[in-house]
């Protein structure tokens, strides 16, 4: 045997500043209290809404009522991404197959993980919006466009965030990107991609849903890695609504292409 | 009141072997580089994992054989699909095939569908050994809306029939593992049904039979079928994943037919109360 232990110092306990539970005295496995960043969790449950709590457990203190305007107006316009999205389809093809219903969610959140139209589309963009919003909207839209790169079929996300949906530009992501950029909350980041994504029309290009998504969370000061995350939780509860609607459906109530319409390429 | 937890915490506690730095890996009791690697298939240990015992091959390589039947790189079938719809989105391996195996937690087919199947065979085979006619035990489980009793194991989605059940049939034969009683009485029940339904016994409850009469119980069945789609989902993840993103069966607005209410204001909604 040729395995030697590193030895490493593991820490004893985990740590964190967020969630502090105080012990029943009776039990000390049960908590009597529990306070999210110092604030009593049922004071919270009293006095807040849901994104306010997001925001608190991400950022730390609660939002000002600007912000949590801005988060509540990205979170709606975001919550129902329709039966025709990809994950909404998975948790409907779940649910008429008679998959236990707990897997609805997780399998609607892992398909909107992804790079294309994704969580993990939200985290490049918001990293795209953070590194460049100090440049001049139009001159880094044509940049990006001259570097190239635009695909012969398909979409072309000309960096991540903006580009094309089904060969156009989103009309739905545009209108929701005007109503968001007008809010008080708004600040730099939806200020910059809104000039970005005006400027990149003139190429046929425009934002897209995780472009929205990044520079709305930019603004509310969440990093990459919860912007993605909160992307997949806020979609889901759309997704999830579809899915129950079909438990009990048989799996012919969703369309199973006949064998003139599947084609094995040779 | 906390014994429970207090002699828990802090310590892992487990059967299942593991890892000793500089004094390798055991897993129930076998040695994973001096006894398992080179001289066991992955399908063996997986077992092995499952159950805490060793299976012999020709079980092992039977377990293999339901995986292998399951392996239909067809992105129709609703597992598959999902992990098209992922690989359209764009999302990696790991992700589509996680998800399209979350989607075989289902009645129709895959894990649940084994515990069901499983379990049903094993309550009845003492029924009918205790006197319980084979059409009795159809005529005991539930019936779909035309009529037809739904017996675990029997029947399939889309058509009637089952490719998949004269070969492994044929391997359990060859094999000396199609000589059990629970096997014997799955394929009365498939006779029955043929004749008074015209359904049949599909793979899995051929399957979950052979598995039941090698001694495994309902849960190690489950486990054994927890992950038997990965290759399937993984052949149409594969296959999207090298087309145009959302290229995958993509819909038109008017590709689904909406029929709720009619458009309305928010200054016209009215909120459902309940009463105090």
């Amino acid at each position: 045997m040729s395995e030697r232990s590193r030895n490493e110092v593991f820490a004893e306990r985990a740590a964190t500043r967020i969630t502090r539970e105080i012990a029943s005295e009776a039990n000390p496995y049960l908590a009597e209290r529990v306070e999210i960043h110092g604030y009593d969790l049922l004071g919270l449950a009293r006095g807040t809404s849901v994104p306010e709590v997001v925001y608190l457990l991400f950022r730390g203190e609660l939002p000002d009522d600007a912000a949590a305007e801005l988060l509540t107006t990205w979170w709606i316009s975001a919550i129902a991404p329709g039966p025709r999205h990809p994950a909404t389809r998975a948790a409907m093809n779940a649910a008429v197959a008679k998959t236990n219903a707990v897997q609805f969610v997780p399998v609607a959140t892992a398909v909107l993980g992804g790079a294309h139209l994704g969580a993990e589309e939200v985290r490049r963009a918001h990293r795209f919006v953070t590194a460049h919003r100090t440049e001049i909207p139009a001159a880094a839209a044509a940049r990006a466009v001259g570097a190239g790169g635009r695909p012969e079929r398909g979409d072309w996300h000309v960096v991540p965030g903006f580009g094309t949906r089904f060969g156009g530009v989103d009309p739905l992501a545009r209108r929701i990107a005007a109503l968001l950029a007008a809010l008080p909350g708004a600040g730099a980041a939806l200020a910059w991609s809104a000039s970005f994504a005006a400027a990149l029309e003139r190429y046929g290009l425009g934002w897209l849903d995780t472009g929205i998504a990044a520079a709305v969370l930019v603004d509310l000061g969440f990093d990459e890695y919860a912007a993605a995350g909160l992307f997949q939780l806020v979609r889901a509860p759309g997704a999830l609504a579809h899915a129950i609607e079909l438990v009990g459906a048989p799996p012919t109530a969703l369309p199973f292409p006949d064998e003139a319409h599947y084609v094995v390429e040779p | 009141v906390t014994a429970l937890w207090d002699e828990n915490r802090g310590t892992i506690r487990t059967r299942a072997g593991g890892w000793k730095i500089n004094g390798g890996v055991s897993v129930y009791g076998y040695q994973l580089f001096e006894e398992l690697m080179g001289r066991r298939t992955w399908f063996e240990v997986m077992m092995l994992s499952a159950t805490g015992r060793m299976p012999e091959p020709r079980v092992a390589a039977f377990g293999e054989l339901i995986w292998l039947c399951l392996s239909y790189p067809d992105p129709r079938i609703w597992c598959n699909q999902v992990s098209a719809l992922a690989a359209t989105m764009r999302c990696g391996p790991t992700t589509a095939v996680s998800a399209a195996s979350l989607c075989c937690d289902s009645l129709r087919y895959g894990a649940w569908a084994a515990q069901v199947a499983s379990e049903f065979l094993a309550g009845a085979l003492p029924a009918h050994a205790a006197g319980r006619t084979v059409a009795s035990l159809i005529e005991g489980c539930t019936r779909d809306a035309a009529g037809t009793p739904q017996v675990p194991g029997f029947g399939r989605p889309v058509v009637r029939g089952d490719d998949r059940v004269p070969v492994l049939h044929r391997i359990a034969t060859e094999t000396g593992l199609a000589a059990g009683p629970h096997l014997a009485l799955a394929l009365a029940l498939d006779r029955e049904l043929r004749a008074t339904w015209n359904e049949e016994i599909n793979a899995g409850g051929l399957g979950n039979a052979v598995l039941l009469d090698c001694g495994f119980s309902v849960d190690e069945i489950v486990r054994l079928w927890a992950m038997g789609l990965q290759a399937g989902a993984m052949a149409c993840f594969t296959d999207a994943a090298a087309r145009e993103p959302e290229s995958f069966l993509p819909l038109r607005c008017d590709d689904v037919d909406y029929r709720g209410v009619a458009s309305r204001t928010l200054t016209a909604r009215t909120r459902t109360r309940r009463d105090p």
